[in-house]
């Protein structure tokens, strides 16, 4: 998995690329961590992402969570079919900012 | 071969050659110094006797060699040949063609020679004397081994009164006496010399082992022990530089290599506990979290109204996956199943604390979509590390067949009505995020004959070593494969399956079933 990210102002965007499962979730969590402290909008661009696991998902919970404390904003956009289904079963899809790939952000 | 032998071989082989050679060189060089010292003395030797005939015809002295002063002259010349330590000193008168000579005096052992005063001696005069007779050189010096020995001689010419040239006179010495006085000299020396080489070796080699030797066998020793000493329980103790060459280097780099391979040795070890702590601990956690699940092995064997099996296979790494089924009352059955985010302590702690207060909402008689909100609320304080679980709450009316569920965030369970299809639900957020979240309840109603499959997401996303997941779609068609099997047969083909499909690949996450057959 790896993970490539963009600022632009007080945005970032985080492209997540191959694989999240249980060991590379943490680097999810990591890149989280040390994005700058002035950020105001996440977006975790998921276009290339091919799986996600249950610890992937509470990294995308913890990093929706910690943008929320600091009244911050929170999306997750270009999400593929598969990586969507994942989304809509946990229910997280009506809780979180979720965009399927066809969904362009407001 | 060992280094000290090697250095000894060496050492030998050149200070005997160092040795030879300069004997050699010696020799040679004093042996030219003393042959020239000879020819002078043989020369000084020659003229003396030469000047002898200063005053006389030296042909006609001969004629008479019982005369008065023939036997002056021979006394005078007798005493050079003794005082001087010479073999022969002679005079005599070359003939014109070389080929004889005619004798007029000779000192020394005449009965050798034979030589008499006037007589012609039928003889090759040599070269040396005729060029000084002829007067073409002023002394002539040879060296030769003849019938009269091993001699050298130095010619010199007679002068007469009148100034010309009468005669030649040699004086001879033993070649033998003078080179073994020569040899008995330079043996003195070369002795010296061959034993200054063998001090010299002995010194080279005592250096040798005390300087390179000793210092790398010391090491090596040391390097050998290092393990040993190690395992004994001994530290590791510095070698002491005793030089600053390349040894005392090369001890020094031991000495800083011992020491870090003795940090990284404690390092390794110290980890390799804490490891086989952690994974003690691990264990100790997995067979909590197991002893925790209630019997799966059809556990309701008494009542005739259902049939439920329940299995939970671990992960290598303790997980998160958890089933539970009680009685509520007499007619009501409860089946939860769950799985928490995250693996370890934490991830079985959470479990556990969810399983608790799902069971206790349970008991308490709440519909399924309350016991998860009640369970949330609880399990969303004191989260700090933002653990969630995923749950599916289903309560079985064994009387009438009403199946009572919730879901929170946890995959659909299947249903078997002829064939099996995963129930349409609605479904909340998994519990531990939203401390607010509502859940929704829903319900079936059962057959007689109805199967229900819970399970958790350790089955669908099974991989293989291609990385290949085992997905729905098997899952479903293996169900149906075996949807008249009982339910602890069903889990075991799916159980099967899974594992057939994985191969040698490592089980990344729990694998939890739970099957209810409504008779």
């Amino acid at each position: 998995m790896t993970i490539t990210m963009k600022t632009e102002g007080t945005a970032a965007t985080l492209h997540v690329e191959g694989w999240l499962d249980t060991q590379s979730s943490p680097d999810l969590g990591k890149a989280v961590k040390a994005l700058p402290e002035e950020t105001a909008a996440l977006i975790l661009d998921f276009k290339k992402l091919e799986y996600i696991s249950s610890s992937g998902l509470r990294e995308v919970v913890a990093a929706y969570k910690k943008m929320k404390d600091k009244n911050g904003t929170f999306s997750v956009i270009h999400v593929g079919n598969e990586v969507m289904d994942v989304f809509r079963l946990t229910g997280f899809d009506k809780k979180l900012d979720i965009r399927s790939a066809g969904e362009v952000i407001r | 071969m060992k280094l000290y032998k090697k250095l000894t071989v060496i050492f030998a082989v050149c200070i005997l050659s160092f040795g030879i050679l300069a004997c050699a060189a010696g020799f040679k060089a004093n042996y030219r110094r003393e042959q020239e010292r000879n020819q002078a003395y043989l020369l000084r030797c020659a003229h003396l006797a030469a000047k002898i005939f200063r005053q006389s015809d030296v042909a006609e002295l001969a004629s008479d060699g019982d005369s008065i002063y023939y036997q002056d002259c021979k006394r005078e010349m007798d005493q050079i040949q003794k005082e001087m330590g010479l073999k022969y000193v002679y005079t005599y008168v070359p003939s014109e063609d070389g080929r004889s000579l005619t004798v007029a005096m000779i000192s020394g052992m005449t009965e050798d020679t034979g030589w008499k005063p006037g007589q012609i001696v039928e003889e090759e005069v040599p070269s040396e004397a005729l060029h000084v007779y002829e007067g073409r050189e002023e002394s002539g010096f040879r060296i030769v081994r003849n019938q009269y020995g091993y001699v050298a001689t130095a010619y010199c010419p007679v002068y007469g009164p009148d100034g010309r040239i009468q005669a030649v006179t040699g004086a001879d010495l033993e070649r033998l006496e003078v080179v073994s006085a020569y040899f008995r000299e330079v043996r003195w020396v070369s002795a010296w010399i061959l034993a200054g080489c063998g001090v010299l070796f002995f010194l080279l080699r005592y250096l040798s082992r005390r300087c390179v030797i000793r210092p790398v066998v010391e090491l090596s020793e040391h390097m050998g022990h290092f393990v040993r000493d190690r395992e004994e329980g001994r530290e590791f103790a510095r070698l002491a530089v005793k030089s600053r060459d390349e040894i005392g280097q090369m001890t020094e780099t031991f000495n800083q290599m011992a020491e870090e391979l003795a940090y990284y040795i404690k390092q390794t070890a110290d980890m390799a506990a804490a490891a086989e702590r952690k994974r003690a601990e691990m264990e100790a956690a997995k067979r909590i979290q197991e002893a925790s699940l209630p019997d799966g092995d059809d556990p309701y064997k008494d009542d005739p109204r259902f049939s439920l099996y329940a299995g939970m296979k671990a992960a290598r790494q303790v997980g998160g996956d958890f089933y539970d089924h009680f009685k509520i009352s007499d007619d009501r059955l409860a089946t939860v199943i769950g799985d928490v985010s995250g693996k370890g302590i934490t991830a079985a702690l959470f479990m556990m604390r969810a399983m608790t207060l799902i069971r206790e909402r349970t008991l308490e008689g709440s519909a399924p979509s309350r016991i998860l909100e009640q369970a949330n609320q609880e399990l969303c304080v004191r989260n700090p590390s933002g653990m969630f679980v995923t749950v599916f709450i289903g309560i079985l009316n064994l009387n009438t067949g009403r199946y009572s569920f919730a879901s929170a965030g946890h995959n659909p369970p299947y249903l078997c009505r002829g064939n099996f299809e995963a129930i349409r639900l609605e479904s909340g957020v998994p519990l531990g995020l939203f401390e607010d979240e509502e859940y929704v309840s829903a319900d079936l109603e059962l057959n007689s004959g109805d199967s229900l499959f819970l399970y958790t997401d350790g089955i669908t996303e099974a991989m293989n070593r291609g990385k290949e997941l085992w997905g729905e779609v098997r899952l479903k068609e293996t169900l149906n494969l075996h949807q008249d099997k009982t339910c602890a047969e069903l889990l075991h083909m799916i159980d099967h399956a899974v594992a057939e499909f994985a191969g040698d690949a490592e089980q990344a996450d729990d694998i939890t079933m739970l099957c209810l057959k409504y008779n």
